[in-house]
């Protein structure tokens, strides 16, 4: 499962319960983003007992509207209280660092990665 | 997906339940309490959604800080290319880069109606051998320096510098006047003539004592403009036998002079006066091309071209005039005639007012 863009994709391996961010991703509001909402959100409920991962390396650029809707995501995930949240980054891409550092912060059992 | 903050209809539907029961006179002891209880869980979630949405808040303001403040670095780096950029490309051609309109793609070419100056300085490659290099630099770029300034003021498109060659069109824009492009070619030209006196000196300041001469050509015709070279590297050009004819009437130019074609000539014919010089047959042109040298310039373009006579509201300044019996050119002569006439008579109106 996928949505694909001019310059990003965002992909749903169910198998593994994980998706995989590339490229750029500004959409404009929550209204271009409810495709991406939709399938993530599905992925979180077929993720509760379990793990779920987000890898978010490839992602170059995140708008404001992108963060909000991962965030909405990852309290959702704490108020289930039943899914093991695992955040990939990259230390190279610039947004990461901090942007993803405050995910913790919504959901303290977060597992965190940026190599 | 519904948010996972809002206060829903049923959330609104407990509240209003909550506070009939708190504030109903009928509502005993026990009511109260269950009601006090449903209230508590209820605040309690509520301060939950409050405290995540102020996290939010700022969280997502600092990653609006993050990406703004990396915008504004790159755009600092991209200003700062740009105006690196600009130091290598004529001021046509980087403005139309950076207003977005150049084509980038070789083979974008179109046929327009250029005058084509060609100059090179007389004797330059002796002088390489002569002259220490960093003293060399300094002569050749400060005779660049001042050529360009004066292709800027007179609106023509710098080609390209080949050693001591300079190569300028005029026409780059759509809507030029092929008449207008020549008589500013022909005004750019000797107001070069004109200003090599003062440069001269500027060489004896750097420790050199060659003679700055230079021969210009300049032809007048269709030409091919655009990019030409490869898919990884253009440059934006002219090529055509018009382009060729005016290298030529350069290598045939007298030191000092200025020699123009008869396609240029007919369309300046008022502004300067001419001698003929016969004509020359280049390679790849059919027909033999009519050669002028300027010699004179009428009043018209004179009062724009004084360069050895600069005037001040209070004054003027006479620069530096090298006059040789044998050597100086006739459109030298009648610059420095020229500009010491009208020094005289700056000075006697001055005496006479007096």
């Amino acid at each position: 499962m996928e949505v694909v863009g001019g310059d990003y994709r965002v992909g749903v391996d169910s198998a593994s319960r994980t998706a995989v961010f590339s490229g750029t991703l500004r959409l404009n509001g929550t209204d271009e983003y409810a495709p991406i909402l939709q399938m993530l959100d599905d992925l979180l409920d077929t993720s509760q007992g379990s793990n779920c991962t987000w890898d978010l390396r490839e992602l170059q650029f995140l708008n404001s509207s992108g963060i909000n809707m991962l965030y909405q995501l990852v309290i959702k995930a704490r108020r289930l209280g039943n899914i093991n949240m695992h955040v990939v980054g990259s230390k190279d891409v610039a947004w990461q660092g901090k942007s993803l550092g405050n995910m913790s912060r919504f959901m303290p059992g977060l597992e965190l990665t940026v190599d | 997906m519904e948010s996972p903050i809002q206060l829903t209809d049923e959330d609104r539907g407990r509240l209003q339940r909550l506070i009939g029961t708190l504030s109903g006179e009928t509502t005993n002891a026990q009511e109260m309490r269950g009601a006090a209880e449903e209230l508590a869980e209820l605040s309690e979630r509520l301060g939950q959604d409050i405290d995540d949405l102020s996290l939010m808040y700022s969280s997502v303001i600092e990653h609006s800080t993050g990406l703004e403040n990396e915008l504004s670095e790159r755009n600092d780096q991209i200003s700062l290319l740009i105006e690196k950029m600009r130091h290598f490309l004529s001021p046509q051609l980087y403005g139309r880069i950076t207003g977005g309109t150049a084509e980038t793609a070789a083979g974008n070419h179109q046929r327009r109606n250029l005058s084509v100056f060609f100059s090179d300085i007389v004797g330059f490659t002796e002088l390489t051998d002569t002259v220490e290099p960093e003293t060399l630099s300094q002569m050749l770029n400060s005779y660049l320096d001042e050529m360009a300034h004066i292709c800027d003021r007179w609106g023509g498109t710098i080609d390209k510098f080949i050693g001591d060659a300079v190569m300028i069109f005029f026409g780059d824009e759509e809507q030029a006047d092929p008449m207008q492009c020549a008589k500013d070619c022909v005004c750019m030209a000797v107001e070069m003539q004109s200003s090599l006196g003062a440069l001269e000196e500027k060489w004896r300041s750097y420790g050199a004592s060659h003679e700055l001469r230079i021969r210009v050509g300049i032809n007048s015709g269709y030409c091919t403009i655009g990019n030409f070279g490869s898919s990884t590297r253009v440059d934006y050009t002219i090529i055509g036998g018009n382009v060729n004819v005016a290298s030529r009437l350069e290598h045939q130019c007298r030191p000092g002079g200025v020699l123009i074609s008869g396609s240029t000539y007919a369309m300046i014919r008022e502004l300067v006066d001419v001698q003929s010089m016969g004509m020359i047959q280049v390679k790849g042109v059919a027909h033999p091309v009519e050669t002028y040298e300027v010699i004179g310039r009428r009043p018209e373009i004179t009062a724009q071209t004084h360069t050895m006579l600069v005037e001040r509201e209070s004054g003027f300044d006479l620069k530096s005039i090298h006059f040789d019996t044998q050597a100086t050119a006739p459109l030298e002569r009648e610059a420095i005639r020229d500009s010491l006439q009208r020094a005289l008579v700056r000075m006697s109106a001055t005496e006479s007012s007096e």
